[in-house]
This record gives C-alpha cells, structure tokens and sequence, in this order.
C-alpha cells in the first residue's frame, strides 16, 4: 500500500524527501551535539530561529518588498541562529556567566522577541505574517520541490564535512583543549558545527517547527549512544533512530489529522526509552 | 568543458587549500641553533657562572618573560633555555606560575613583555604545525561523550600535523599504533577508552601527545594523585620513552622527588626563576624557602648538580640519596 502511494502521490514524495533527508543530518550531527553536551546549545539557537524570523517580519511591516519575498524569514533564522551562537560564545568567555545561563537568556528573550514581532506585524498590517506559525510548530503540507532540494543539499553537505573534517572534528569534540594545543582549528570547527546546527534549524523549522527541531539534534544521538559502543554503531543506530521516527510521522501527518513534527519527536522518545530499558537488561 | 570543471573545481578548493598545513611557509624542519653561551640567573652568577656550551639546538629560549593576570603579576623576568634532548624539571609551589608557563609555551596565553621561542618558532606557530609540542595536562578528561576505542584516541593527536582535508599518513599511523605498544596499552587498543582505569588513561593520553612525533613534551604535574609505586613506574616509563624518542621534556611538579630522578636539569619557579642550571647544590635554604620544608624531611641528603655539557667535566644530574628512588648517577644514565 505505501509502495502504491508512493508511486502516485508527488506531494508525499517531496515531504518524505525533506524530511529524510533533514533526518539524516539531524542524526549525524545529533552525535556531536551530545557527546560535546550542546543539547541546550540547540535549544538556544533553536529557539532564537524564531526570533530571527520575526527580525524580518518586522522589517516585512514597513518594507513591502521584504513581505513579498519567501526566502526572507528563512535567511532572518540563519543569520540570527549564528548571531545568536557566536553571542552565547561571548558573553559565556567573558567569566562572568556560565553558558547555561547565557543560553537560557537568549532562548527566552529570543522566543519573545519573535512573539513581539508578529504582534507588531499585526498591528500594522491587520493580519499575521504568511507562515508564521509554521515556523513554530511546522507544516509539511504544500512543501515546495525547492525546499526538498534544499534538505537533500544540507544533507549532503553535514556528511560531506564530517566526512572530509573527520579527524578534527572528533579531536575537537573529545577534546577542545588538547585539539587546540595539537594545531586543530578549533575555532573554525566550533563555528562550522553550529552553522551546520543552524542550517538544520532552518529546515526542521519548517518540518517540526523551530519549537520541537532541538529534538531531532539530541534525540537520535542520544538513543543510540545508550545502546551502542563504537562510533560507526552509533552514527548508524543514529540514523536509523531519525528515520523511522521521520517516516512514521510524515505517515501520520500525510494519512492523518496528525501533525508530523509531534509524532516524530515522540516516536524519538518511544525509541529511547525502549534502547535505555534494553541497556538496562543488558547490564543486569 | 571538462578542463573548465578543472579550473572550477581548483579555484572553489584553493581558498580551503591554504588552511592545508604545509602551505603556510613554515619551515620543514626545526632550524639548527648556532652555538651559544648564555649566563644563568642572578643567583647562580652570585655562586658560579654557569654556561652552557651546548652543541645541539636550543629547543625552548624564553628571553625577559613578564606575565600578569589583570594586575595581578605572575612571572617576572623570567630567563630560560632548554637544550634539545634534555629534561627540565619545573619545580615551584602551587601559584608560582608553573602552569601559566606551560599555558604561554602553548600559546594559548600572550606575554605581556618577552619573547618565547620553541625551535625557534612562535609558541603560535610551534601549535599550528602540529608535531612541535606534546602536551599531557593536569587533569585528564574523563572521556565521557564520544564512544572512542584507545586506538582512535591515540589517532586524535595526529589531527592538526595533517593539515585540514587531508588523509593522515600512513606511517604516522603505524607510529601511532606502535606507541600503544610502546605504553603498554596494546592489548587494550580496541576496547572503549571509557572502560580504562586512570593509569591506563594518562598512558593513552601520552601516546596521543607523542604520536605526531614531537619535538617537546609538557608534561603538568602527572604524578600528582598517584601512589609512590605508581609515580615509581611513570618515571621509568617516562625515561624509557624519551631515550627512544629523543625527546625534550619539561616535567612540571610541586613534588621535588618524583622530579629529581630523570630531570637532567632543574628550574625553581615562583613568580621569578630562582635557580636554573646551579653548579653544585640544590641550595637547601632555597628548598626551605620555596617549599617551607627542610631537605632532609623530603628524604634527600647530599643533594648534587653536576655542570652540564661542559667537554670534560662528567654530564650529570641530581642524586637523590633516598630509600624509595634509586641513585641516578652519570654512570647509570648513559
């Protein structure tokens, strides 16, 4: 039956594509963002996504071209996600303050600022802006073959850097201090991570909404880092975890009154709790 | 078309290219220092000139180092060079600034006044080739996190040698490999790195440090923590290891003991440099100073510094007259 709906449904095949292919990246990357413990990291810049979007919003409310434009609030998510990474990264250098305060600062004024945005938006122009709870709570519905591609290229391009920045990349999340003492760039690769955690933000964004896409970057990783042993195990049981999870929500959402993002991220959840109860009988 | 492809393909990776180690026009390897004599510190010259007429290269020259935390000062005047090939023992009491020293030989802190050259490079420089310094910190990172198998971990250590985008040599790993064999990890090099007990860590460590062939290792206080017969074994390993590596080796302690038998040379740090290649003693006055203790309450009598690299005279170091390490004489050392 889902061979036969795939064949005939194009719609379904561009949300499955997005959302595969978004779950992959999450997946591989989800690995690195625990084992360097950025799970809130993500929520931060998860959350400041929607601040970002509400930037342009609220540029969107006296400049109409900007309102016309797709491809606007999107760009608002990159640029204040890296803003907002490179931001906690100060203020948590600058000693005074633990990165988890700093994180929790900006997650929190971020949201608020978006929420303030949108309100302002409909004060001025009488209607809310186009899309705006997608970018808080997703819609796969209507997705455009262009934003399929769009995953497929980010996905592409998470592996592609692991790939070829393999060995810095893992000198530098088992280690900063000693990569950096050992000529590692660790300060390309620290920003490189989370342009890549931005990037993955701006898609999932529009799949589980910036509110839940944190969870594609902790849940995956995590679930297969209780399980398995070696790094290989893990980057597979990874994947593994993003996309049946993907599938079974993108099912639910297409087949269903269902919204994918929630079912995804709970599917996520089942998964943990049931590889967590395995390691336990494991270990007894 | 294809060529054109060609020239794309060129000109999109070239600006990564120069992120490549190797291209920045640094030197291959480390220059060869001309021979030069150099006096020691105000207190020895009150005792003895002391000149080192050595004939290998300078591994580290520190020359008027000044260091201060805000206003807070740390080192002052600080005057030092270490011969390639030797063991500098860096002795202080806690605060004195030995881990700020090993911190400006990293580069990862700037001098406020002074230079600082290792092979004759830049702290900076020395960090970014890669296989200039070996650092083994004071405390080890639990590996928590990445599920890592000791061998991939002694790997890590080879990451910023090769430069970015390129595969590691394959000797380089082999080097690697045989370095778990030579801290006596080996049988352990496919097991989880979160399953070793401490010892075992600080050995995988080590090996990580050694494997892109340093020139220097920092080692920050690696026997602090551990029992006598532990310290015992890590200074035998250690001695074993940098007479087959040609290693240059600064051995940072507060514990004078574990220091004085395999250290060639001694380095009393707090604020300023207070002894550095003396003659004859180890000043006992100094060692109560520094330390607030006597000599002999640490077990060691008739402590002796023998003149270094001087043709004709014996190359020698510290005796420690002690009943839990050996007599490390001249003799015993070569």
């Amino acid at each position: 039956m889902v061979i036969t709906v795939l064949a005939a449904d194009a719609a379904y095949i561009c949300e499955l594509t997005t959302a595969l292919a978004l779950a992959i990246a999450c997946a591989v990357l989800s690995v690195f963002v625990v084992s360097r413990r950025w799970a809130f990291i993500g929520e931060g810049i998860g959350h400041s996504g929607f601040g970002g979007a509400g930037t342009v919003w609220l540029i969107a409310a006296f400049v109409p071209a900007v309102d016309h434009a797709v491809w606007a609030p999107y760009a608002g998510v990159i640029v204040v996600s890296l803003a907002t990474a490179w931001a906690i990264a100060f203020f948590t250098r600058s000693g005074k303050l633990n990165s988890d305060a700093v994180i929790g600062i900006f997650l929190a004024a971020m949201l608020a600022w978006g929420i303030l945005a949108q309100q302002l938006y409909m004060r001025r122009l009488g209607h809310d802006p186009i899309g705006w709870n997608v970018f808080l709570f997703g819609h796969m519905a209507d997705v455009a073959p262009m934003f399929a591609a769009a995953s497929v290229v980010l996905c592409a391009a998470v592996i592609g850097t692991i790939i070829l920045l393999e060995k810095e990349i893992l000198a530098y999340c088992f280690d900063p201090a000693i990569a950096e003492a050992s000529g590692v760039r660790v300060g390309f690769i620290h920003y490189l991570l989370l342009l890549l955690i931005a990037l993955t933000i701006v898609i999932g964004a529009r799949v589980t909404g910036s509110v839940l896409v944190p969870a594609l970057l902790v849940l995956p990783g995590a679930t297969a880092l209780v399980l398995a042993r070696r790094l290989r195990t893990v980057m597979a049981g990874s994947v593994a975890v993003a996309l049946l999870a993907t599938a079974a929500g993108i099912a639910a959402g297409h087949w269903s009154f269902l919204p994918a993002g929630p079912v995804i991220v709970l599917a996520m959840f089942v998964q943990f709790v049931l590889a967590f109860s395995l390691a336990r009988l494991r270990s007894v | 078309m294809r060529h054109k492809a060609h020239v794309l393909l060129l000109l999109t990776i070239a600006p990564f290219s120069t992120l490549a180690k190797g291209r920045l026009g640094l030197p291959n390897q480390i220059p060869e220092m001309p021979v030069r004599g150099m006096p020691s510190d105000d207190y020895a010259t009150s005792q003895r000139p002391c000149y080192t007429f050595s004939r290998v290269p300078i591994a580290v020259e520190i020359q008027h180092l000044d260091f201060a935390f805000s206003s807070d000062p740390v080192l002052q005047g600080i005057d030092l060079s270490i011969d390639r090939g030797t063991t500098l023992g860096l002795v202080g009491p806690n605060g004195g600034g030995k881990t700020t020293l090993i911190r400006l030989l990293l580069g990862m802190l700037r001098p406020d006044r002074g230079t600082i050259r290792i092979g004759g490079m830049t702290p900076a420089q020395a960090v970014r080739r890669g296989n200039v310094i070996g650092y083994l910190p004071q405390h080890l990172q639990a590996p928590t996190g990445l599920p890592l198998t000791v061998r991939q971990v002694a790997r890590l250590g080879l990451a910023g040698k090769t430069g970015m985008f390129r595969a590691v040599a394959a000797d380089d790993l082999t080097f690697a490999d045989s370095l778990l064999e030579r801290v006596g990890v080996a049988d352990l090099a496919d097991k989880p790195v979160s399953t070793l007990s401490g010892g075992q860590l600080q050995r995988v460590y080590i090996a990580r440090a050694l494997a892109p062939r340093p020139m220097l290792l920092l080692l920050d206080e690696p026997t602090t923590g551990i029992d006598r017969a532990g310290q015992q074994r890590f200074i035998e390993f250690l001695a074993g290891l940098k007479k087959e590596l040609l290693l240059t080796v600064i051995f940072v302690s507060h514990d004078l003991r574990a220091v004085s038998a395999i250290c060639d040379r001694i380095a009393c740090l707090n604020l300023t440099l207070h002894y550095h290649d003396v003659p004859d003693h180890l000043p006992p006055d100094l060692v109560y100073r520094m330390f607030a203790c006597d000599l002999e309450a640490m077990g060691i009598r008739d402590g002796r510094v023998c003149m270094h690299g001087q043709s004709g005279s014996a190359a020698g170091q510290l005796s420690v007259v002690s009943s839990q390490l050996p007599i490390i004489d001249a003799a015993t050392r070569n």
